[in-house]
């Protein structure tokens, strides 16, 4: 037989035994669009949670001053003189004192007022360095981020978040307009690219305006001591560094600050990045799960798919026998259900594939949840029916050609 | 090689001391005994014997479609003994025509495909497969039944198609199990006048039969009773 004869008399069998086929191909079906969801779901959720990650800037540590083990009395507020002073950040500057930081940011923060002509709107304003830029992932959407020469001359320039910016100037381009920042008029030297507002409780991070610290410290409102920031942010080198600069600058802050017992510290280290470590793990956790899921159903649709196949292969061993006594040679029953196995497999490998990519597409809108399909599970996933129905409709096949005719004849 | 040509046997089918045993659990059913004969070139053989005497095993062992339990079958010079599953299938298929007592038509397909099964395995291409086979369902009056399929045709339709499948590869040695039984005296008499054509062209008959009026048409009769051989005539 030839391998065209042997395919349209495999799809003449198939439409004979047309119950048999359907069942067959929807046992694969469910099988790999169900492998294909579970495992695009895990993954989405995976890439939802990476993506919140970078977006609050990657290997971060946060130093504040007080202290988290001592007593709520002994614990300085926000508002009283910070312990953490702009010599503690160029001390962690330092690639000799810590290694393991690659930048340093600096960091003042009060709530003010900006006004424009008739608009107003209170916010968020931040007085840093150039190097916040990269610590946080931000990106400059128009104009220029502040300068090393802004910090140094202590310029009267601002930078606005997406939504400050839209706020205050709705449509209109801000760049080089003057805003005052509460008393203060200050030139807009350009905008952040917005992030949207992220699900978690932290405040909306498009609702900003960031100015030289020299500047906060020296010619806004609210500080007493200038050198004084409330915070710093460290950037280690890589998240494996991430330890290593911590215990860098929890030595170098308690040296600084003459501290000996860490009991004592009057300053807190904590890595943003903890927060959702938690969340990674979490969804890692999921991922496994379904995952886990995923190969059942696979298990399940694939001893579904065994099992007809192993009945239709039981109930046609008197067809086998048959094609034996007429001079089919063992190999030409093999093919013929090779290629039995193969058409309903593929149909069925296509169909579920096809339906998974649809569920990709319709899903999300659905359940709020993004599902990504990595291609290899899908090539994966229908690898393994063809194989399934391969295996259990050839081997059974293969064997029931080894009887003679006659014992296959009398077979049921 | 020349004393195995001596000792060649010039017999077509030739049977030697053949025993079959149905084994069921711990019983066991001796269907043969001892069976020995030969059947030349050309020769037209009736087998007759009461039901259960072993006819039907017997038919099988010559068509290679069983094995015996012990004995010698040498078909055309050839011990089937000594042949791989490829070598038996291109016998099957090309040697032997086999009418089987219980039709063993493919329910799921329609006369005219029933007969062609047989070439599809010698390779024949799907035009004259079809030409053939239709000749032939012609021949034992089934022209106008091309497209049924068996569970569409009557018992003895279906064992006509059987026959047309039978002969359709034109083989040299036809095996036929009770190739009348369901049939009227009149396509009887068809079957057994297309018998004798082919007889005379050349072709072994081997026919199994209650029927005296089937038997009377065979150049030897063999009687079997309770799987032993008693030859007449
Ligand atoms: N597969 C089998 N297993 C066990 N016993 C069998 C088997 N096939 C046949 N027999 C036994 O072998 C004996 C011969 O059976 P066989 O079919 O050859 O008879 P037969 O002469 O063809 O009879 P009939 O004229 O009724 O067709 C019977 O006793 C039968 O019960
Ligand atoms: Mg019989």
């Amino acid at each position: 037989m030839t391998w065209g004869q042997l395919v349209s008399s495999a799809f003449e069998a198939i439409r004979w035994n047309r119950l048999r086929s359907l069942l067959t191909i929807l046992g694969i079906v469910i099988g790999i669009a169900a492998v294909m969801l579970t495992v695009g779901l895990g993954e989405g959720a995976q890439a939802k949670v990476s993506a919140k990650i970078a977006s609050l800037g990657s290997n971060l540590l946060t130093v504040t001053p007080g202290s988290t083990t001592s007593a709520p009395g002994v614990r300085r507020g926000l508002g009283s003189a910070s312990t953490l002073t702009m010599a503690n950040a160029a001390a962690l500057a330092s690639h000799t004192v810590a290694p393991a930081i690659a930048a340093v940011a600096p960091i003042t923060t009060q709530h003010a007022t900006l006004t424009n002509g008739a608009l107003n709107w209170p916010t968020t304003v931040e007085g840093t360095t150039p190097s916040w830029l990269t610590i946080r992932s931000r990106a400059i959407e128009a104009g220029r981020f502040i300068d090393s020469q802004d910090i140094k001359s202590s310029a009267n320039v601002v930078v606005l978040g997406a939504l400050s910016a839209q706020e205050l100037f709705s449509t209109s381009n801000p760049i080089g307009k003057v805003v005052d920042v509460g008393p203060l008029p200050m030139t807009v030297i350009g905008v952040l690219a917005p992030i949207g507002s992220g699900t978690s409780a932290t405040s909306n991070q498009d609702d900003i305006a960031i100015v030289p610290i020299t500047t906060a410290q020296g010619s806004l409102v609210g500080t007493t001591a200038t050198d004084s920031i409330q915070s710093i942010l460290l950037q280690a080198t890589s998240s494996s560094t991430l330890s290593a600069a911590y215990q860098e600058a929890n030595h170098e802050l308690m040296m600084l600050h003459g501290i000996t017992n860490p009991a004592n510290a009057d300053f807190t280290i904590t890595a943003e990045q903890s927060l959702f470590s938690a969340a990674t793990s979490i969804s890692a956790t999921l991922t496994a799960l379904l995952a886990g899921i995923a190969t059942v159903s696979l298990i399940v649709g694939g001893i579904g798919v065994m099992n007809i196949m192993l009945v239709s292969v039981t109930e046609r061993t008197r067809e086998i026998g048959l094609r034996k006594a007429l001079g089919a040679k063992p190999s030409d029953i093999r093919r013929q259900f090779l290629v039995e196995a193969a058409v309903l497999g593929v149909t069925g490998g296509l169909i579920g594939a096809a339906l998974g990519l649809l569920g990709q597409l319709v899903l999300p809108g659905l359940i709020a949840n993004p599902v990504s399909i990595p291609p290899l599970v899908t090539v994966a996933a229908v690898a393994v029916a063809l194989l399934i129905s391969l295996v259990f409709g050839v081997y059974p096949a293969a064997r029931a050609a080894q009887l003679s005719p006659i014992d296959a004849l009398r077979s049921e | 090689m020349a004393q195995s040509e001596q000792t060649h046997p010039p017999g077509l089918l030739v049977l030697k001391d053949i025993d079959k045993t149905y084994r069921l659990g711990n019983l066991s059913v001796e269907a043969l005994r001892r069976v020995s004969f030969t059947v030349f070139a050309n020769d037209y053989v009736a087998i007759t014997g009461p039901s259960g005497s072993g006819k039907s095993t017997l038919m099988h062992l010559i068509g290679c479609l069983d094995t015996p339990s012990s004995g010698e079958l040498i078909i055309a010079g050839q011990r089937v003994s000594d042949l791989d599953p490829n070598q038996l299938a291109e016998i099957r298929n090309r040697r032997i025509g086999f009418v089987f007592q219980q039709f063993n038509l493919l329910r799921t397909m329609t006369a005219v495909r029933n007969v062609e099964l047989p070439l599809i395995y010698a390779g024949v291409p799907k035009q004259e497969r079809r030409e053939r086979a239709i000749t032939l369902l012609e021949r034992v009056g089934l022209g106008n039944h091309l497209q049924h399929r068996p569970m569409e045709l009557s018992g003895g339709q279906q064992q006509r198609v059987a026959i047309a499948r039978a002969l359709v590869g034109d083989p040299s040695i036809i095996l036929a199990d009770e190739p009348t039984g369901n049939l009227d005296s009149h396509s009887a008499a068809e079957i057994l006048s297309i018998f004798e054509e082919l007889n005379q062209s050349g072709r072994t008959l081997v026919v199994i039969t209650h029927d005296a009026n089937v038997a009377a048409k065979a150049q030897r009769i063999l009687t079997i009773r309770d799987g032993q051989l008693q030859e007449a005539s």
